[in-house]
């Protein structure tokens, strides 16, 4: 394994380590970015690795197109839970359980 | 070709919907033109299902154009059952929301509903790993939009948060196992991978890739403990939507990981996916025993019901040349029950939700009495949930016994293990008959109901009738379930 | 027939409820017939097999067999009767209760109760064992403003369902079996049977299947410990408790271990232990008859009670004795039951403390009742007494003796508390007011043509055993003639129980008449204990239904709504199953 996929992993488990222990609600997004960061990097040496480079760069642009949506989509799920707890915070997100 | 059809009806057919929804207002209008456009696509995978018959094979780009890494499409026997089942939920589903949902943005429901269709189709036709992840998000994203559809309410937003949150984390995990894949083999190509796969076949980095790609779908096929945001999001969607993401979703999430999982070869470690879908009948049935929101129990009764197909899916993984062609047709035609009898009782719910206004069993007391043909088809979508004949349900049950037997031993422990379970969730499903059909109609209700339009008794009562069709006569099924179940016992060498 | 029937009663329901009525009726009586018929034409034969699941090479096979034809024709003639009877005892309830459900599933569970009983083919057998459950589930619930019959009919569908458990295994192994025989009709009962017998079937799978079968059977027909939902059963209309008590529900189990007798014997403990659950639920159910106070559930406990001799008789390998036990029982109880039906309407209760002195008000009833419970306690020369008789002789020659010994002390019991049930009821002063009145016709024709019945149908044993036996090729049953059976039973040591019996009617009876009904004069602390809650397995429902609860409310607690602990399991689960794949690779 190489030090690049190592990097890989260790934003993969930053951006978790972000959704576990994160109670702001963007930062717990931005955790999801990280991930999407890490997985993207390990391809990209996928495609070197493996010699199909153009390969890799379309699915790396893929990736990062898909995020951008589900990013857009997750911002406006925040601004609209916003508008009902006044708080960015999952701690108002707790009604739902049981 | 006639595969990208199908996606492309959907999809194409969004934008146009979008459109009429947005300029006609009408919702009749709008819902039958995504209603249309489904039919359009149903076609397309009849003219697969076709030309599997004819023995010929049909992708896209077509066979002859195919790029050595990628193909992108493939016709298949899975991807015909899986896009079956899941257009006749959506159709529907469609009728079904044409008076159920308000008027205000119907275009946008509509498009987003044949949007998640098309990636439930593609998912089920994708011929390589990252095609078929880009169709899963497809199909993701529209689903945390819809759930989160009725926005100026708290309950959508927060379960659309959790359900985005945790889905999300989900596909980025099964996305590195598929890049680590990718870097392995230099190949995404779902039939081309097992060749590639050499030195890395069966070492310890395999397991962490194939923990991944359990994990990552696995938080779509709502596998205990990756379970948590099912609940929320199933009852906080609208029902017709509820239905979906029960009936059909969360089996598509199975499917894609069963895809990638084949795609690694045979591994023996089927067992272990046969424990997780232990806990998981457990856990869900239990929970649901307590829960007073009807929805929120079918909802955790779709977990419970997933442990089922995971566990004839272990069973096919782990045993293939004993049990595994059993197990296989029993979880697909587990699959294509429990869309019909989770999205009917789902339906059933948004019924009585429209017109009562609550999803709380106490204060549902009664209604099914009110509306006897409703009525009457919750009771079959609640005895077939359970496993009681002639309603569909216990068939599948009958060829996931089947298989578990034929494992024997440890088989036989998890098949009583998953009878009982059936037992248990008796318990709540004739708990919730009991109160919503034959309870106390409580004081407070109003004498005068308004009165439940046609668009949404329609769709329940087909469901119940296929409930009772498939039930009596199980082979109508098995013809759409063999080849595919057939289809994945030769990619794991067992015919 | 009435499957076909039962889908009509809707439609007739919406024209006129009273043609509906004396449309199931007529659906009754047809069927009744229909299977009568059936005993005199067939011969063993197969009929309509049709090709079903080709995916699964079921076909959809009925078989015309020596017991299945009797517990269809108990089905259909008792059916009809009680549907019958209906008609004027469901009156009081029409108005709050639509009739047409009711017609539908009485129709529905006849008609299942009768395709179980012919159906050649353990999956048929299993689906309307199903059907069955369900529609005993339903009927009981029929009144289902009453939170109590609403769960009395909840707990009796789970309870068997949870017996089915085993039935379900069962089939299934069977199956599995069979098919990797490669049997033409994997689910054949016959060729099951036969394929058992050629000792082609593995030893292994014979004992799964035997115990999941057994299982079933305790579960339907009511055995200790799954003995639980009849008690509460009798929430249902008098009329339904007697449909499951004499034509339907209960017989399905001791049909079921009598038809699969000949493959489950090969098994060392399979008889064994059917005579011992027989004997001990008999046991059991005869002591808390002693001392409940509600007719209806006094009928419950004996209606326990008997099926557990029944249960023994297969046991003892004698089906003979326990089919004609089968038979004898359905007709008495279904009379006892109906009889009971007619006392409630008229006495407005169903506590015998508050009833007394009924024989004036009630004639015909009452003569009916006293022949049923005369039947009922094995006075010699009414029906019940040679059928228990028959099976006390089969396990005199198989030598059980402790199986014997609880079962005779069972059939004294049975003489008290049967007596004690009719002295109560229709013996001394009436102890509350009131002005009961006999019942219409429709009620009485049933009831007299049952106590008819409980005299004569003994009478019929020649015939009987001679189908039997004619149909039953793996059974080894032997012809036996009226005189042999008069010869054989009046010579055996047996007979000094039906003797003991009549004295304990006797004395009893003698001192009753001088003292007055044996009504308990302050309250009984352990006697409504134990019948109250049911005692003896009731512990064992609530205990689990607590535990479950439990459960669910830890488990429920792992769902904390928090997101960062959703994301938490997520990462937990990811570990969790890294580590168990890291493990097993």
């Amino acid at each position: 394994m190489t030090p690049y996929a190592a990097a890989g992993f260790a934003l993969v488990l930053i951006g978790m380590y972000a959704t576990i222990t994160r109670t702001n609600l963007l930062q717990i997004i931005i955790g999801l970015e990280i991930m999407a960061r890490g997985v993207s990097l390990v391809f990209v040496l996928g495609g070197f690795q493996t010699g199909t480079m153009a390969a890799a760069q379309s699915v790396v642009v893929t990736v990062i197109l898909i995020e951008a949506v589900t990013v857009a989509i997750a911002l406006s799920l925040v601004v609209a839970s916003y508008h009902h707890n006044k708080s960015l915070s999952i701690a108002a997100l707790r009604r739902l359980k049981g | 070709m006639e595969v990208l059809l199908s996606i492309v009806i959907l999809s194409g057919g969004a934008l146009i919907v979008y459109l009429i929804g947005r300029l006609s207002r009408s919702r009749m209008l709008t819902g039958f033109v995504a209603f249309v456009a489904m039919l359009g696509s149903a076609h397309a995978v009849y003219q697969v299902w076709r030309i599997l018959e004819q023995g010929e094979v049909t992708g896209w780009p077509t066979a002859v154009a195919r790029a050595p890494l990628q193909s992108y499409l493939t016709g298949s026997y899975l991807g015909v059952f899986l896009a079956a089942t899941a257009l006749l939920l959506s159709s529907l589903v469609a009728i079904y929301s044409m008076r159920y949902m308000h008027r205000r943005n119907i275009g946008k429901f509509y498009a987003l509903l044949m949007i998640m269709t098309a990636g439930i189709v593609g998912v089920g036709f994708a011929g390589d790993l990252f095609t078929m992840y880009v169709l899963f998000e497809v199909m993701s994203i529209a689903s945390f939009v819809l759930v989160a559809f009725e926005r100026e309410e708290w309950e959508p937003v927060e379960a659309g948060v959790k359900y985005l949150v945790i889905s999300t984390t989900g596909s980025l995990l099964a996305l590195l196992a598929i890049a680590i894949i990718y870097s392995w083999t230099g190949s995404l190509d779902l039939a081309a991978i097992p060749a590639l796969m050499g030195a890395h076949a069966g070492g310890a980095q395999m397991m962490g890739v194939i923990a991944m790609l359990v994990v990552g779908f696995g938080v779509k096929a709502a596998i205990v403990p990756m379970h948590t945001w099912l609940p929320d999001a199933h009852s906080a969607a609208p029902s017709g939507i509820s239905a979906m993401l029960s009936g059909i979703v969360i089996e598509a999430g199975l499917i894609t990981m069963l895809k990638a999982l084949l795609a690694l070869g045979s591994v023996q470690f089927g067992l272990l996916i046969v424990i997780l879908s232990l806990v998981t009948m457990f856990v869900g049935n239990l929970i649901a025993l307590r829960q007073s929101d009807l929805k929120r129990m079918f909802a955790y009764s779709s977990v419970a019901q997933m442990g089922y197909i995971v566990m004839g899916v272990g069973f096919a993984l782990g045993f293939p040349h004993v049990a595994g062609f059993a197990g296989m047709r029993g979880a697909l035609y587990h699959i294509l029950n429990h869309a019909i009898m989770k999205g009917g009782a789902f339906l059933c719910a948004g019924a009585f939700l429209y017109l009562l206004g609550t999803r709380d069993m106490r204060r549902l007391s009664g209604i099914g009495r009110r509306f006897p043909l409703i009525g009457v088809c919750f009771l079959i979508f609640a005895l077939s949930l359970a496993g009681t004949p002639p309603f569909n349900g216990y068939f599948s049950k009958v060829l996931l016994v089947r298989s578990g037997v034929d494992v024997g031993g440890i088989g036989i422990f998890m098949v009583i293990m998953l009878i009982l379970n059936s037992v248990i969730s008796l318990f709540y499903y004739l708990g919730a008959v009991n109160t919503v059909v034959f309870g106390p109609v409580p004081e407070d209700r109003p004498k005068t109901l308004k009165p439940l339009p046609l668009m949404i008794v329609l769709p329940i009562v087909v469901l119940g009738l296929l409930s009772l069709l498939l039930g009596v006569l199980p082979q109508i099924g098995l013809e759409i379930v063999d080849p595919a179940a057939a289809e994945i016992m030769a990619l794991l060498g067992a015919v | 027939m009435p499957l076909g029937g039962c889908l009509l009663i809707p439609v007739f329901g919406r024209i006129n409820e009273h043609l509906m009525k004396w449309y199931s009726v007529l659906a009754g009586f047809t069927t009744a017939a229909l299977t009568v018929l059936l005993i005199r034409a067939a011969a063993g034969q197969e009929i309509a097999a049709t090709y079903w699941i080709p995916g699964i090479d079921a076909s959809f096979g009925l078989r015309l067999t020596g017991i299945g034809m009797f517990v269809a024709a108990v089905a259909g003639c008792i059916g009809s009767l009680a549907i019958l009877y209906s008609i004027r005892y469901m009156e009081a309830l029409e108005e709050i209760y639509a009739p047409t459900r009711y017609y539908f599933l009485t129709l529905l569970f006849i008609g299942s109760m009768i395709a179980l009983a012919l159906a050649d083919n353990f999956l048929v057998l299993y689906i309307f064992w199903e059907v069955i459950g369900f529609c005993s589930f339903a009927l009981i619930a029929y009144e289902y403003h009453r939170a109590k019959a609403r769960r009395a009919g909840t707990k009796a569908f789970i309870v068997t369902r949870f017996g089915d458990i085993g039935l379900l295994i069962g089939v299934v192994v069977l199956w599995s079996a069979m098919s990797r025989l490669g049997a033409a009709n994997p689910f054949s009962i016959s060729a099951t049977i036969a394929a058992a017998l050629g000792g082609q079937i593995p030893i292994p799978v014979l004992t799964i299947a035997g115990f999941g079968f057994l299982a079933g059977a305790v579960g339907k027909s009511a055995q200790f410990p799954l003995h639980i939902w009849l008690p509460d059963a009798m929430e249902a209309p008098t009329t339904i408790s007697a449909l499951i008590h004499a034509a339907t529900l209960v017989n399905a189990g001791i049909y079921l271990t009598a038809r699969t007798l000949p493959m489950f014997s090969m098994l060392g403990w399979w008889l064994p232990a059917l005579l011992w659950i027989g004997a001990i639920g008999a046991l059991i159910a005869a002591l808390l008859a002693l001392v409940e106070k509600d007719l209806k559930r006094v009928l419950a406990f004996s209606t326990i009670s008997q099926l557990g001799y029944m249960m023994a008789a297969v046991g003892a390998a004698s089906i003979f004795a326990s089919q004609f036990h089968l038979l004898n029982h359905a007709i008495f109880k279904a009379l006892l039951f109906l009889c009971a039906g007619s006392v409630i309407h008229a006495a407005h209760t169903r506590n015998m403390y508050e009833m007394g002195g009924l024989k004036r008000a009630l004639p015909i009833t009452h003569v009916t009742f006293l022949i049923g419970t005369l039947a009922l306690a094995g006075i010699p020369l009414l029906n019940g007494f040679w059928s228990k008789d028959a099976i006390f002789e089969a396990m005199l020659e198989v030598g059980q003796i402790g199986p014997l010994v609880i079962l005779i002390l069972t059939a004294l019991i049975t003489a008290v508390y049967s007596w004690r049930m009719y002295w109560l009821t229709f013996q001394g002063e009436p102890r509350s007011e009131g002005h009961p009145h006999e019942s219409p016709w429709e009620i009485t024709l049933p009831l007299a043509l049952l106590a008819v019945g409980t005299l004569v149908s003994w009478l019929y044993v020649g015939p009987y055993t001679a189908k039997l036996g004619l149909m039953l090729p793996f059974h080894q049953i032997h012809e036996m003639e009226l005189g042999e059976l008069w010869s054989h039973t009046m010579g055996s040591p047996m007979l000094l129980v039906g003797l003991l019996v009549v004295v304990i009617f006797v004395v009893l009876g003698v001192q009753w008449s001088r003292k007055g009904a044996p009504v308990p004069a302050g309250p009984r602390m352990w006697a409504d204990l134990v019948t109250e809650t049911k005692a003896f397995g009731d512990w064992f429902w609530g205990f689990w239904v607590v535990v479950m609860r439990a459960v669910a409310s830890v488990l429920a607690l792992f769902q904390t709504g928090d997101l960062n602990y959703n994301s938490l399991w997520l990462a937990i689960g990811f570990v969790a199953v890294l580590l168990m794949f890291l493990g097993w690779g």
